[in-house]
């Protein structure tokens, strides 16, 4: 190891994963408020262009958000790399939020001449995101799964907004379509949501497992092969859909990444059943749910290919993007974010003043609550959007509207609490 | 040979079960026994400061010439940890569970993200600059009583 690891006191200022983080529940609002509104038909066909809209608010506003903030935040403890140019990350917050919004507004076509707006926008939310970002991971000497599995995530993300872009200038008619829409479709999804989201879960996983609950470690050897298998699918599968491959080859292609997926959920589960720690809270709940839901929803995404039912997609898409990211990102909000305030606003006062502590920043009742109402979107939205019931879907979207907001005035809760100054 | 990484890791996870043990009981409500575990957990993190402040940090700092490098940021945080140990002592004393629990919960955050950042890299760069020094240290770090 060289001298990439020699500052330890890299985090970033405060505002930095804050402000991601803040944002991520409001984007939740708006996904719940679409799904209200427009009920069941936002589950009639993944090519309707609210659902992608819906999608890309949950998938860019609220999992993104996070997972940006987790990326600037983790990255110096987890990886030991200075993050360069953090003062940019402000505007890499800016520019998503118009982006994402431009994006779904033009999605429910509210103006053709938002699109372009939403491509410069996330193009340059991501470009210096990506660069800041590699720049950071590729210093770092150690090759330590964590650090693997975040250069996995960094590029398949880099890949899937290409894909995304270059989609929506077809669609738009800003350039012509150099690929069939559904190839670019699948690949886009494919690298976006194994890739970049899973990627960066498995790799984050293999490490807070074992810190906040203590347990055993991850094993390192099974975090290598598991990173391996994941990698060697997350390409096969993409060889395959651009050569617009049959059921059988794409299944194939898949099985490494999905066993290696399955194997990483059973060490997880077993990791937390036999922790040190006996202590239950919400947080370990939120992980439970995201880790039943993630083997569901590659079982709906396999039967998808040999039977193409949408409802199929459907489910896999709620399962794996709300049941398993949103699920677990949520819950390592409530790690994180008590923590970061303790630490930047209170550390330096132990011992002078009285200090608040973690569970005073953050009270169990407060997240206990959310997590139930979370437990109920998935459960109502699931089969409503399985069995096509329109009430229950817009049941669904209200006990979203209510997780989302009570999670957005949980974090602004945190984040109210400040030093006593007695001048 | 036994690495610097790994003594001090075991000795993390030493720290780590006694705090364990110490919350399990706290939770079911066995005071007594519980004071005496978080009691064992402070002592442990106690001498696993002196280890580092006194053997492990100066040699490091010695060999390298870095005295405001990583061992200073270490240093700061066991001043911040120091102050939420003595947060819990105190709640013991009183027979005050609840803070007891509630501090416990936020040293746990501070240790583990300390831990992390020793395990993955301050220590993997002593195995590496004082390879020849590493059993005599580990030996001075063991007599720390």
């Amino acid at each position: 190891m060289r001298s990439s690891g020699l500052s330890l006191d890299q985090a970033p200022p405060e505002d930095i994963p804050f402000r991601f983080f803040l944002t991520a529940p409001v984007f939740g609002l708006l996904a719940g408020s679409l799904i209200l509104y427009r009920g069941v038909i936002v589950f009639s066909s993944s090519w309707h262009f609210e659902t992608i809209a819906l999608t890309h608010l949950i998938t860019l506003g609220w999992i993104m958000m996070i997972m940006m903030g987790a990326f600037y935040q983790l990255v110096p403890v987890l990886a030991g790399g200075q993050v360069p140019w953090i003062a940019l990350s402000r505007a890499v917050h800016f520019f998503m939020i118009i982006g994402i919004l431009a994006l779904a507004g033009g999605l429910i076509q509210i103006s053709q001449l938002l699109f372009p707006v939403a491509i410069s926008a996330l193009l340059l939310a991501f470009t210096v995101f990506l660069t800041q970002l590699l720049t950071a991971l590729f210093r770092v000497k150690a090759n330590r799964p964590v650090v693997v599995a975040m250069r996995i995530s960094l590029i398949s993300l880099a890949l899937a907004v290409s894909l995304g872009v270059l989609e929506i200038g077809a669609i738009t008619g800003l350039w012509p379509p150099l690929i069939e829409r559904s190839i670019v479709k699948n690949l886009h999804v494919t690298l976006a949501l194994s890739g970049g989201i899973g990627g960066l879960i498995v790799g984050v996983g293999f490490h807070v497992i074992p810190m906040f609950y203590l347990s055993s470690p991850f094993p390192e050897k099974r975090a290598v092969w598991i990173l391996r298998a994941g990698m060697f699918s997350l390409a096969a599968v993409s060889v395959m859909l651009l050569n617009s491959a049959g059921s059988a080859l794409l299944f194939t292609a898949m099985l490494p990444g999905v066993t290696a997926s399955i194997i990483f959920t059973l060490t997880v589960w077993q990791m937390l059943l036999k922790r040190k720690r006996k202590v239950v809270d919400a947080t370990l709940r939120f992980w439970q749910i995201g880790l039943l839901a993630f083997p569901l929803s590659l079982l709906c995404l396999a039967a998808h290919l040999f039977w193409p039912d949408e409802r199929l997609t459907f489910a896999f898409g709620l399962l794996f993007l709300m049941g398993f990211a949103a699920t677990i990102t949520n819950g390592m909000l409530y790690k994180i974010v008590p923590f970061l305030i303790w630490f930047h606003r209170f550390s330096t006062l132990v011992g002078k003043v009285k200090v608040p502590l973690l569970k005073d920043i953050l009270p169990a009742k407060r997240t206990s609550g959310q997590l139930l109402q979370a437990a109920l979107a998935m459960l109502t939205l699931l089969p409503g959007a399985l069995l096509q019931i329109d009430w229950l879907v817009r049941a669904g979207a209200i006990f979203w509207l209510i997780s989302s907001g009570w999670l957005f005035l949980n974090l602004i809760f945190a984040f109210r609490q400040k030093p006593v100054t007695n001048d | 040979m036994q690495t610097i990484n790994e003594y001090m890791a075991a000795d993390h996870a030493r720290c780590d079960q006694l705090y364990a043990d110490g919350e399990a009981e706290l939770l079911s409500g066995s005071f007594e026994n519980g004071r005496e575990k978080m009691l064992a957990f402070e002592a442990g993190m106690r001498r696993h400061f002196e280890m580092e402040e006194a053997i492990l940090f100066p040699a490091f700092e010695e060999a390298t010439g870095m005295t405001q490098g990583p061992t200073m940021v270490m240093r700061a945080e066991h001043v911040q940890m120091n102050g939420v140990l003595a947060q819990i002592k105190e709640s013991l004393e009183i027979d005050d569970p609840d803070t007891t629990l509630g501090a416990g919960e936020t040293l746990l955050m501070l240790i583990q993200q300390h831990n992390m950042k020793e395990e993955g890299m301050l220590y993997p760069m002593v195995d590496q600059q004082l390879t020849a020094q590493v059993p005599d240290l580990i030996q001075k770090m063991d007599a720390i009583e």
